[in-house]
């Protein structure tokens, strides 16, 4: 197309241009293919990102009046947010602690589950099988927000759902949301019916594609179907234990906006419901130290891919 | 599907086997429902019957009242078309570059590929709060402040989905491509031509994120926007929210109509989506 | 095309000059003048019943005095609207004329003297400060001798309690005079009846605030020095522990599950300042007739009569253009008969504008408490509030005395000394 425009009367020159775009084509293509999201992800994700980062090392003391063109007073601080936050603050410990809990309950409890729902549903002759998928997917694409409120009124403590349906057990309800001690079961039971059918979904697309010939070859060699699934299906699913636990980290240490709404703007009894991106929010919006914020915010991600870079070599540990 | 009919019938379940396997099934489409169903039946209810004993999941009596109130209180109309508008032009646009991106990363070279590469995952886990402050004051500088533009131009590209389309480029065939380079068609012809149409399961994955993301989306519309009929939905619904004083059943409405749409489109698109979604997963 | 819109402007300018001619001219004139001048000043707000309040006022009082100063509301949920304003500040734009400051919101930006993003309303207010009840109007929105914002409402806590069931159990409101022998003599017979004497909020600062604040304990003295750690804050929450321990004291619970316990009886008494008996209205209809006040029980002899509990001042923004105007609209929702007496009217609070305290209206009897008169309570209280220091750092404090001393000492039991060391801890850790 550009050519068309340099068409006019030197005719050798157009050879040229479409000469040198055949030649150059493969070479400067990738270029343009790359430019909108380079340009996009350089303006509106590094940069900001960088200026966070130059933040993390600053005090925020005040604004700079609109006449003098607006702004925040600064004050460097070197390493001390970062130091401060590695050594003293409690209440990051608590937030990361948190995070970490929630990531161990739900990897550990959901995994079994989203597993076993998944060997259901590829068993044969076994029905509803497009209705559990849409059902599973459906709590993964709900607004946290949404589920949030929704969850708010499962978990109240007098008219709530959940002890309601506990009563008509004949068990007594507890405090989902006010008792310290129940804060993270609830959340997990959140985390459960939120991400447990979606990962079920991941184990399923895993274990459909376990070549059935490598199965029958086992058991016509006298595998019995324990063993078949635990030398053959397993290390098949290997990716999907890798995706399902990578995600769920870097998930659970993310987590934000439900028990930011679960706990009405709060952290929840005794901190009980503190998640690092909360603790940031915090931080940075409601006492006014952003630059505190930005470190929390660098911080929170060495220590996610710090953590998945473990999990990575303990998977590769595994695929030996 | 011939193959696993025979299999089952090899080693197929008995029947008992068969009931408990089925129900166990239906009881976990039952958990992950009720949540829903509530979020519906409390939509219907009177406030006061919702906070009261015992705990009922069908109300005692059907109202429609959330709804007079949503509509005749609120501005959920036309929250519902800025959402409509603003997810689906960013989904358009965000589709289309995420594809050109992850092709570029996929299956040409160039330099400091590994170098940008890094750049996405890196930023793939900080925490977008972190971004707040330095992305509002470009967007003061920009004059987009209180405009679409601040709602919808940052968010076309997200990292992740440029991910999720390098995996799947990645498993088209250099052959086909190189097939076509031999026929005489242009790099743009090969992306629109072959690329496309052989990775349409991960489009429409990235193009459900994108578009539930935006659908989604809070904390962002909340800093850059301040005449409420320019609102978003999730914003919209969380501007529902009195000071002291929570409309949880119209809360609950706006809830309700607002999920529905996603998960029409979900239902419309499921093969595919999870298809798509699940692939990636399993090549790891 | 061009040639088309020339046309057209030609037989418009052609039109209005034959209007203009015709005699017409004075309206269209006129309105351009209006709108050459015209000037829009805006205002976050947070409140629903404070919004309706203040658009009454604009189409009723201010666009006639006004009409070319309109007035922009917005409305943002409480715990929205800080981050919101934040980052409007920071950036230096977008900002609002005036913001609708709730008292715990005061102080995060205010911390550095000579930054401050409102603007000091004393030279504007001049004389005029002596028609208002200070603990109420100003003292909340007070930093360095600096006034940020002006509030409507006297706001003194009252005790509510249920007639119906009082004269039920023969019990008699009116024989405690201190908060020991509230508890002591109505206590067990309201629980032998099934119903917890008060209710108190295990997961919020402000009823320990109310007490020890009625006491005469301070968070903060005058000079921003913490004053928690004290005996008598040792005192209150064990005793408020003990309470709750015996069954006299339930779980105010959160939210409307608070109503729901109301409307069920789960407690007889409860405490709150005037607007809290519009939510009372709100989600406890039923209860219309059975409710009554009075003051509250006091510790000893030194107690206040009461404390301020919550509030909302309006405030300019240092980087409003529009001072003079945002002024003028302050002016008229606090500062007149006309505007105070309409707050009253929507919000059914009680006036922090002095001139209007005699007027019958706010003396008027309220179905919803069998026929007493809240404005006498809150004119007498009025005078007799504790004064309370609001502190820059005062969002930060309560907050950490809601987390580790309220919840602490009296949902897990903690020693309320160790408690109280470590929320100090803590908040001198931020500060």
């Amino acid at each position: 197309m550009p050519a068309h425009t340099l068409t006019t009367g030197d005719s050798s020159q157009r050879f040229s241009i479409a000469d040198w775009w055949s030649r150059n084509q493969r070479r400067v293509i990738p270029y343009i293919f790359l430019a909108p999201f380079l340009l996009s992800f350089l303006v509106f994700t590094v940069y900001p990102a960088g200026a966070a980062f130059f933040l993390s090392f600053q005090r925020v003391r005040g604004f700079i009046s609109q006449e003098e063109g607006g702004g925040v007073v600064l004050e460097y601080k070197g390493l001390d947010n970062y130091e401060r936050l590695l050594t003293k603050d409690k209440r990051f410990g608590t937030a990361i602690m948190n995070g970490a809990e929630f990531a161990i309950g739900t990897v550990l409890i959901q995994m079994p589950i989203a597993l076993g729902m998944a060997l259901l549903m590829n068993a044969p002759h076994v029905r509803f099988k497009v209705l559990a998928r849409l059902a599973f997917f459906a709590p993964y694409i709900t607004s946290a927000i949404v589920v949030g409120w929704i969850f708010t009124l499962i978990f109240q403590d007098r008219y709530g759902l959940l002890n309601g349906a506990l009563a008509a057990l004949g068990i007594e309800g507890v405090g989902w949301l006010t008792n310290k001690t129940f804060v993270m079961p609830a959340l997990i039971i959140l985390g459960l019916w939120t991400w447990c059918g979606y990962n079920s979904l991941f184990f399923l697309a895993g274990l459909q594609n376990v070549p059935d010939d490598l199965k029958e070859a086992a058991r016509i060699d006298g595998a019995n179907t324990i063993r078949v699934f635990w030398h053959i299906t397993i290390p098949f699913l290997r990716p999907v234990f890798v995706f399902v636990v990578i995600t769920g980290l870097i998930g659970s240490f993310s987590l934000f906006s439900q028990p930011y709404l679960l706990f009405d703007s709060g952290s929840g009894p005794g901190d009980a419901g503190l998640f690092p991106v909360m603790y940031l929010f915090f931080m940075g919006f409601e006492n006014f130290r952003m630059g505190y914020a930005s470190a929390i915010g660098y911080l929170l991600t060495a220590i996610i891919l710090l953590i998945t870079g473990l999990q990575l070599l303990l998977f590769r540990l595994w695929r030996v | 599907m011939l193959i696993k009919a025979n299999r089952g019938t090899a080693m197929g379940p008995g029947r008992v086997n068969l009931m408990f396997m089925n129900s166990v099934v239906l009881f976990g489409v039952l958990l992950t429902a009720i949540p829903f169903i509530y979020m519906i039946t409390a939509s219907f209810r009177d406030q006061g019957e919702l906070y009261s004993l015992p705990v009922t999941i069908m109300p005692r009596e059907w109202h429609g009242h959330n709804y007079q109130k949503l509509f005749g209180d609120t501005n959920f109309v036309i929250w519902y078309g800025n959402t409509i508008f603003t997810a689906g032009v960013r989904t358009v646009l965000g589709v289309y570059f995420a594809a050109l991106a992850g092709a570029a990363f996929a299956k040409y070279n160039f330099r400091f590929k590994r170098f940008f590469f890094f750049l996405v995952l890196a930023t793939l886990t900080l925490p977008f709060q972190v971004l707040l402050v330095p992305l509002f004051l470009m967007m003061v500088d920009f004059g987009w402040v209180d405009t679409y533009w601040a709602v919808i131009v940052p968010g076309i590209v997200i990292a992740f989905n440029i991910f999720l389309m390098r995996q799947y480029i990645e498993s088209v065939p250099d052959e086909l491509m190189d097939a076509a380079r031999i026929d005489g068609a242009s790099e743009f012809g090969i992306f629109h031509r072959i690329i496309i149409p052989l990775v349409r399961p991960a489009l429409g994955v990235v193009a459900i994120l994108t578009f539930v993301n935006t659908w989604n989306d809070f904390l962002w519309p909340l800093i850059v926007l301040h005449d409420d009929t320019k609102y978003m939905l999730a914003l919209g619904i969380a501007t529902m929210e009195g000071p002291y004083d929570v409309e949880i059943g119209a809360i609950m409405a706006a809830s309700f109509l607002s999920t529905l749409p996603i998960l029409i489109v979900f239902v419309l698109m499921q093969r595919q989506i999870i298809a798509g979604l699940t692939q990636g997963a399993i090549r790891g | 095309m061009s040639e088309k819109k020339l046309s057209r402007r030609d037989f418009l300018k052609a039109a209005s000059t034959a209007l203009a001619a015709s005699g017409f001219a004075a309206l269209p004139v006129g309105m351009v003048r209006a709108q050459d001048d015209e000037v829009t000043i805006s205002l976050w707000g947070f409140a629903n019943n404070r919004d309706e309040w203040m658009q009454n006022l604009i189409d009723e009082i201010w666009s006639e005095s006004y009409p070319n100063v309109n007035v922009e509301l917005s409305l943002t949920p409480y715990s929205d609207l800080w981050p919101k304003l934040q980052a409007a500040f920071v950036a230096g734009a977008g900002i609002p004329d005036m913001v609708d400051i709730e008292i715990s919101a005061m102080g995060q930006f205010v911390r550095e003297a000579g930054s401050e993003p409102y603007a000091a309303l004393n030279d504007l207010l001049g004389d005029q400060l002596d028609d208002l009840s200070i603990p109420s109007a100003t003292k909340p929105w007070t930093v360095r001798g600096s006034i940020y914002g002006i509030g409507n409402e006297v706001n003194p806590v009252l005790l509510y309690y249920r007639h119906d069931i009082f004269d039920e159990l023969g019990l008699d409101i009116d024989a405690p005079g201190t908060w020991e022998e509230f508890a002591s003599t109505l206590g067990g017979d309201s629980m032998e009846a099934g119903h917890g004497l008060f209710a108190i909020g295990t997961q919020t600062w402000a009823d320990f605030y109310v007490q020890f604040h009625q006491a005469g304990g301070e968070f903060f003295d005058s000079d921003g020095n913490v004053q928690l750690n004290s005996d008598l804050a040792v005192e209150i929450l064990a005793w408020q522990k003990a309470q709750l321990d015996s069954g006299v004291y339930v779980d105010r619970g959160t939210g409307d599950a608070h109503y729901a316990l109301m409307n069920e009886g789960a407690f007889i008494t409860v405490w709150g300042a005037p607007w809290y008996q519009g939510f009372m209205k709100q989600n406890a209809p039923e209860l219309e007739g059975l409710w009554k006040m009075r003051y509250l029980p006091v510790w000893d002899e030194n107690s206040y009569l009461t404390v301020p509990r919550g509030g909302t001042g309006m405030g300019i923004t240092a980087a409003s253009e529009n001072k003079q105007e945002a002024w003028e609209f302050i002016r008229i929702c606090n500062l007149t008969a006309e505007g105070s007496l309409l707050a009253f009217r929507r919000m059914n609070l009680f006036p922090s504008y002095k001139p209007v305290w005699d007027r019958e209206e706010l003396l008027r009897t309220d179905d919803y408490f069998d026929g007493q008169k809240p404005g006498e309570f809150i004119a007498e209280a009025a005078s007799a509030m504790a004064e309370v220091n609001v502190d820059p750092y005062w969002t930060l404090f309560v907050d950490a005395v809601n987390r580790l001393v309220v919840q602490q000492v009296l949902l897990d039991g903690v020693d309320p000394q160790q408690a109280i060391d470590e929320a100090i801890d803590e908040f001198e850790f931020n500060k």
